[in-house]
Formats: structure tokens, C-alpha cells, sequence
């Protein structure tokens, strides 16, 4: 008879010891002690939205978003700052997004890799965190007194500029880097200038990265309130409701973020429920902004290639 | 003829010197392989043929290249006509994230934003033959290509910027063998027009295909040779034990 292959199992060995069963005790720790953490960070931020919107109910309305406000701004609409909110950000945007990005293109396609380009870099990063209030200070000095534009649309939308710049400076770069170095190679052995190399390859596949970055620094400027409160908004200023050509970019504007300020903590006697209406304006307006933002990404990177 | 001649090629990447005093004749018309271990240099010297390799601050180059007789390294080059003159194909296929048709179509319109296009493009896609299977597809995505039509797509885009030399660095360790035999066969073709320079890692490579072969080492070139000849019998015993298997 030949002898088994292997011996028959006398005691099995693929089974739970106590060792293996501590190891999943700690996975199912580790499991639940994560999902809970972000649990935790979602809950404030629903709370956030159902608290403001339940609060704001009574005042919102059509009407609210469109009329001036009345009685010393107890009731009407916020027209006004909505409408000074969207100057600012356009403006602003319009001044910073061709200076960024075509900046980032410089250091990203231009420049040589070396000490120069590596400080500038961390320049850009350093002044990305410096404070709103400081950057208001500077627009205050630099834009209202020095330049002469005094508080107006103009000095605060550039105070912003130069707050939002070397956050699109960052995020063009970012975006600059995903495309492949071997594309860029492509082009230029077949003898393209870097010009030709940036404009017909790097910028078409890079446009979905630098226009997400440009919303997203839409969304944080529109709820800056030091900046445009040091240079150019103000407490009240009566425009027609609805009237979307109101301001000319030398007025003073009025702003949602400090039109917020003003109405919780200057004007006696508001209904508890306006400060929440407007505060849910302007998380609409940054929420539908992302949006668009998301809508655009998706709808540029089914078009890619790659 | 020879269509590039390089004198006492010297170049360090920062400190590290990756060419010794490196002197090579190429002869045009002909497929020229060089091989070697990772890291002898030889990629390193294809790239210095069209100056691509120049765009490191830390590059540092001595010596010449004369391309067609003309000195590479004078500060009157044109790197943009050098590059039109020398191309190069790489490792992995890169198609451009463009049509096929705009691929092969980018290097004329860049140069002659008027040049009629059509013409050159069926011209270069029937030359490494890609017009029959692509001719109805040519406005979608190249990247979306096999690697092997990828890779012959790389090679058709030079085409219609009639060069004189074509590199080829590892054209085909991307590919399987069936893929690698057709673009040999290919470039075998084309060799009647073009003057070839391939670098390969694979010694049975570079003996199928070339005519002559330059075997480098630590950065020098070790021997040179028809490739017949340095593969059956080679001069210097260092050839002899890379094309023997014993390193490398």
C-alpha cells in the first residue's frame, strides 16, 4: 500500500487563535473609530445648512433677493449686496485670473527648475496664508490712499485680486504639473517653441484643473468680509431693486458678508429670522458657484484624451 | 556618407560625468544601433543628437557634434530647425492627447501654419503603414491606439517634417514580440530614406536590425563595428562578455 501524500490533520490548523483574534478586534475598532470620525465631520455641516435654512424660512422669499431693504433695513430685500457681491468677485476675478495663470505658466513651462523658481514657489505658498485682515490693510494703503481709486468698487475687487493671486498661482501650477512631461516632449522634438508647445498642448489639457481652481477661489472671495469692509463696502447704499447695472466700479457697494455683520450686530430690532436669510444667500450663491464649478470639471474631462 | 560625427563628447548631468570623450561616425542611409548596460550612456548621447537633452540647467557639454556637417553646438543653431531635422522617437509611445490625424499633422502646422496637410498625412501613414486601418477613424483619439500602432503613429509624425535622422530610444520595450518584429520590419523600410540611430537593450535587437553597432560602456564608446562583425567577432574583450550574457 503506498504511504498518504500527507499526513491526516490531526489537530486544524486554520483556526482562530487568540493572537489572530486580537488582530480583529483592533480592525474592528479602527473600522468604527473612522467611520465615526467622518460621521462627525458631516454632521456639522448638514446641522449648518437645515439650522440656517429652518431659521431663514420666514423672511426668504423672491422678493427678498430682488428689493432694497426698508425701515432702516429691518425688512425689504438685499438686492444691493447681492448684487455689490457679484461686482466684487467679477471684478476681482477678472483682475486676478489672467495675472495668475499666465504666471503660473511662466514658472511651470518658462522658468528654469533651479533656486529662483523654487523661492518663488515658496513665496506664492507663504503669501496664500496671510491674513485677510492684512491684505485689507495693504488695499486700504496701496489701492484707496496711494492710487487714488478712494473706498470704491474698484480698490476693494483689486484688494481681493491680490488676496486671490497666489491661490490661482498654486492651483494653475497644480494643474500645469498633471499634464505629462512626455507630452510636452512630444512637441517639442518635433521642433514646437515652447509658445506653440504651451498654447496647442499643455494649456487645452490643463484648462479643467486651472478653471477649478479659479471657482473654488471664487467661492472663498465672495464670503470675505475684512478686504471689502477696509476698502469699499458700506452700510447702506439705496439702488433700485433688481436693477443689475447699479454700481459703477468707482461707487461704494454694499456686500452680503458685511451686510451679515452689520444687520446681526449694528441695527437694533431685526426679526431673528434676517441675519439667517442672509446668510443662506451667500452660502447659495458659494454653493452654486462649486456647482458650476463640479459641472464644468466633469463636463472638460470627458473630453480628455488621456 | 556619414550624417553625424561626434568629436571628444564630453557631458556631466551636475557632477556626474555620463559621456568620456566620446568620438562616433554614423553613416547616413542605415540603421545604426547602440547598445549597452543600463546606465553606459547611450541614451544619453541619442538625446544629445537633437539637443533635447540640453533643457537641464545642470547639463554641461564639451566637445562637438557636426549633424550634416554643420556644428550642433554653435550658438547660431536653430534648435527649432535641428529639432525639425532630427527627430526622435521614444520609450513609450506618446501620442499627443490630439486626433490621430491632427498628430501626425502638428509638426507641419507648427512650422508652416499654411502647408496643406492632407496630402503629407496620408503620405507618412501609408509610409509605416497605419492608412489602411486608420484611414476611417483618423479624427479619434490616438491615444486611444494599440501601443504598436501608438508607437508606428510616433514614427509617421515626423514623416511629413521630412528629417534626415530618426532616433529611436528603446522604440520598442513597451511592446511584445510580435509588435517589436513589425516595427523592425518597418524601420528596415524606412532606412532606404532616413538615416536610423535606435538605442536598445536587446543584443538580438540590434542585430537584426543594424547595420553597424557602437557597444558603450560607463560612457565611452568601447567598439565600433559593422554588426556582424562586433557580434561574431568582437575586438575588445568587454564586448565579448556583454554579447557573451556574462554582464549587463
Amino acid at each position: 500500500m503506498k504511504p498518504a501524500l500527507a499526513p491526516s490533520p490531526t489537530t486544524p490548523r486554520f483556526r482562530e487563535t487568540p493572537a489572530i483574534a486580537r488582530r480583529h478586534r483592533q480592525e474592528v475598532i479602527a473600522r468604527r473609530l473612522l467611520g465615526t470620525t467622518l460621521i462627525l465631520s458631516l454632521v456639522p455641516l448638514f446641522a449648518i445648512l437645515i439650522y440656517l435654512v429652518w431659521q431663514a424660512a420666514p423672511v426668504l422669499s423672491w422678493g427678498f433677493l430682488v428689493e432694497s431693504p426698508r425701515d432702516g433695513m429691518r425688512s425689504g430685500g438685499l438686492w444691493p449686496a447681492l448684487l455689490g457681491t457679484l461686482y466684487l468677485v467679477g471684478a476681482s476675478l477678472a483682475a486676478a485670473t489672467p495675472v495668475g495663470v499666465l504666471a503660473a505658466v511662466y514658472l511651470n513651462e518658462y522658468a528654469r527648475p533651479g533656486r529662483f523658481s523654487r523661492l518663488v514657489s515658496l513665496a506664492v505658498i507663504n503669501l496664500a496664508g496671510v491674513p485677510s485682515i492684512v491684505h485689507a490693510l495693504f488695499g486700504l494703503g496701496a489701492f484707496v490712499a496711494f492710487a487714488g481709486f478712494g473706498r470704491s468698487i474698484l480698490a476693494a475687487s483689486l484688494t481681493l485680486a491680490v488676496m486671490s493671486l497666489p491661490v490661482i498661482i498654486a492651483s494653475t501650477t497644480e494643474a500645469l504639473k498633471s499634464v505629462p512631461q512626455s507630452f510636452r516632449e512630444a512637441s517639442w522634438n518635433l521642433g514646437a517653441t515652447r509658445w506653440q508647445t504651451t498654447r496647442h498642448i499643455v494649456l487645452p489639457n490643463a484648462l479643467p484643473g486651472i478653471f477649478t481652481g479659479i471657482i473654488l477661489m471664487v467661492s472663498r472671495t465672495a464670503g470675505e468680509t475684512a478686504p471689502v469692509l477696509f476698502t469699499g463696502a458700506v452700510f447702506y447704499k439705496s439702488i433700485a431693486g433688481g436693477d443689475l447695472f447699479a454700481y459703477s466700479l468707482l461707487d461704494q457697494c454694499m456686500a452680503l458678508s458685511v451686510h451679515l455683520f452689520t444687520v446681526s450686530t449694528q441695527v437694533p430690532n431685526v426679526s431673528d429670522a434676517l441675519p439667517y436669510a442672509i446668510a443662506v444667500v451667500l452660502v447659495a450663491t458659494v454653493l452654486g458657484v462649486n456647482a458650476l464649478s463640479i459641472a464644468l470639471r466633469v463636463y472638460l474631462r470627458s473630453r480628455k484624451n488621456w | 556618407m556619414n550624417c553625424i560625427e561626434v568629436d571628444g563628447l564630453s557631458l556631466w548631468y551636475g557632477d556626474f560625468q555620463a559621456l568620456r570623450n566620446v568620438s562616433v561616425r554614423i553613416r547616413e542611409r542605415q540603421i545604426t544601433a547602440l547598445i549597452g548596460p543600463s546606465g553606459c550612456g547611450k541614451s544619453t548621447l541619442l538625446r544629445t543628437f537633437n539637443r533635447i537633452s540640453q533643457r537641464d540647467a545642470s547639463v554641461r557639454v564639451e566637445g562637438s557634434i557636426r549633424i550634416l556637417g554643420e556644428e550642433i553646438f554653435s550658438p547660431e543653431v536653430s534648435l527649432i530647425a535641428l529639432r525639425r531635422a532630427v527627430g526622435m522617437v521614444f520609450q513609450r509611445p506618446n501620442p499627443l492627447p490630439i486626433s490621430i490625424f491632427e498628430n501626425v499633422a502638428f509638426g507641419l502646422r507648427i512650422h508652416e501654419p499654411d502647408a496643406a496637410v492632407e496630402a503629407a498625412v496620408e503620405e507618412a501613414l501609408t509610409a509605416v503603414g497605419l492608412w489602411e486601418d486608420l484611414r476611417f477613424r483618423l479624427h479619434s483619439p490616438a491615444t486611444e491606439l494599440a501601443l504598436e500602432q501608438q508607437q508606428r503613429l510616433c514614427i509617421a509624425r515626423l514623416l511629413p517634417l521630412k528629417p534626415e535622422i530618426i532616433l529611436l530610444d528603446e522604440p520598442c520595450s513597451a511592446l511584445d514580440a510580435k509588435a517589436t518584429l513589425a516595427i523592425e520590419e518597418l524601420l528596415g523600410r524606412l532606412a532606404a530614406e532616413y538615416s536610423i540611430v535606435i538605442v536598445t537593450h536587446s543584443m538580438a535587437q540590434a542585430r537584426r536590425v543594424s547595420a553597424e553597432c557602437f557597444f558603450m560602456l560607463l560612457g565611452e564608446v568601447v567598439e565600433h563595428g559593422p554588426t556582424e562583425q562586433l557580434f561574431t567577432n568582437p575586438r575588445d574583450a568587454r564586448t565579448g562578455d556583454y554579447i557573451a550574457g556574462r554582464f549587463g
